[in-house]
């Protein structure tokens, strides 16, 4: 009796405890909206089936005299902090004198609520401001299972019927261009692309691990593939090394095709390098996630194993958000060159050599007040 | 209104809070320690997928 009274007592405690650190996981960080900012709405807006639903999440959009239309997404996989957090500087920074500009900084809000099991991964990481700390998570790469479960054997993207592996239906970006009446990941996708329907140009920000060959990257759209040149030609210009690649016609599901394909719009990818989510990579810690330091890489470089160059100084989280907001600006000033008839006329987007010199913190609204 | 995704959804929850109660069930009805103990370490997974936290 002793011993049943002690294992189910301990097992409670255990439920419990770990109850309490998964129901934290579903806090959101704030993002503030900045003085850009014109509406701020949320994505069940587009896709009323979301509302109140874990798949729910900010859309702020920044306004100014009628011109084109651009549409950002970050969080499309939610470890990608890279993405998320240039997103989240331009919601705060940015200010639109002419054309639209739609920030969506946590596309797949589900992917923030959990960490795969056995990565040890950080739930959440801060930054310094001049008024005191911010938070901000970190993520999976696919929708949380216990939001959408059971995967299925082989998931069968809709409308091209390609087959994929079956966690893939949690994948953001194998779902676009997204179901109506689908699971939840593709319901979240369906809205995402009625917003880039109403976009002349869309840019999915994400992150890969050193050793992937896609790495400081655009891919693009065959009807965005001069905008994306002509940004990175002056990106290199600006010895900010970046390469180009066509997004494959036969793989489907990824936004640089399907927002290309089904919403008209200029698709463009963005890859920057992140050493927190490879396989190399020793302890998951904040020197790795925020810093982007870890000795692992180093040797891997060392080895030619990597895509891109890597040494004591890793790939600080700053210096890749600095990267995809030069990028942000790059594919603007071309797509305004290419388009003169509709422009986006953007100020104050945060400047690559001041976000490296003075940090995230340095552009960061002050944490909102409890 | 419930959906085919909802009704997995429910029915995979209700599926674990079957295996849950009889993890406990058997906690309570073995006599050796080792079988309750791994009947308790079997019960928290279970219990948390039940509740929708992981």
């Amino acid at each position: 009796m002793a011993t049943r009274l002690m294992f189910s007592a301990a097992a409670l405690a255990v439920a419990l405890a770990a109850g309490w650190i998964f129901r934290s996981m579903q806090e959101a960080e704030p993002i503030v909206a900045g003085p850009g900012v014109t509406a701020q709405r949320l994505l069940s807006a587009s896709e009323p089936s979301l509302a109140g639903g874990p798949g729910d999440t900010p859309v702020f959009e920044l306004a100014g005299a009628p011109g084109g239309t651009m549409l950002i997404l970050g969080g499309t996989h939610p470890q990608e902090i890279g993405g998320v957090m240039a997103a989240i500087l331009m919601v705060e920074n940015a200010r639109v004198k002419q054309g639209r500009i739609i920030v969506v900084p946590q596309a797949n809000r589900s992917g923030f609520t959990h960490t795969d099991p056995m990565e040890a991964y950080l739930h959440r990481f801060e930054v310094e401001t001049p008024a005191g700390p911010r938070w901000f998570r970190v993520g999976m790469r696919l929708t949380n299972p216990a939001h959408q479960w059971p995967d299925p054997d082989v998931f069968v993207h809709q409308p091209s019927l390609e087959r994929m592996v079956g966690h893939e239906t949690r994948n953001l970006n194998r779902n676009h261009p997204g179901l109506a009446r689908g699971w939840l990941t593709a319901r979240v996708s369906h809205a995402l692309t009625a917003i880039a329907k109403e976009a002349s140009i869309v840019l999915d920000l994400h992150e890969a691990q050193p050793e992937y060959p896609v790495i400081n990257m655009m891919v693009a759209h065959e009807n965005a593939f001069e905008t994306a040149a002509t940004a990175a030609a002056t990106l290199q210009a600006r010895r900010i090394p970046i390469g180009l690649s066509a997004s494959p016609k036969n793989l489907h599901g990824l936004s640089h095709r399907e927002f290309g394909d089904h919403a008209k719009a200029q698709a463009i990818l963005t890859e920057s390098a992140n050493p927190a989510m490879g396989r190399f990579r020793g302890r998951t810690g904040e020197a790795l996630v925020v810093e982007g330091r870890d000795p692992n890489y180093v040797r891997a470089a060392a080895l030619k194993r990597l895509f891109v160059g890597f040494d004591e100084r890793g790939w600080p989280l700053k210096l890749r958000v600095a990267r995809n907001l030069a990028s942000i600006k790059e594919i603007i000033d071309a797509f305004n060159d290419l388009n003169p008839q509709s422009p986006i006329v953007v100020e104050n987007i945060p400047d690559y050599n001041e976000v490296v010199a003075r940090g995230l913190g340095a552009f960061l609204q002050p944490p909102p007040r409890s | 209104m419930i959906d085919t995704a909802m009704a997995l959804m429910i029915v995979y929850r209700l599926l674990a809070l079957f295996v849950a109660v009889m993890m406990a069930v058997v906690l309570w009805r073995e006599r050796d320690w080792r079988s309750q103990l791994f009947a308790a370490l079997v019960f928290v997974p279970f219990v948390l997928r039940a509740a929708g936290v992981k």
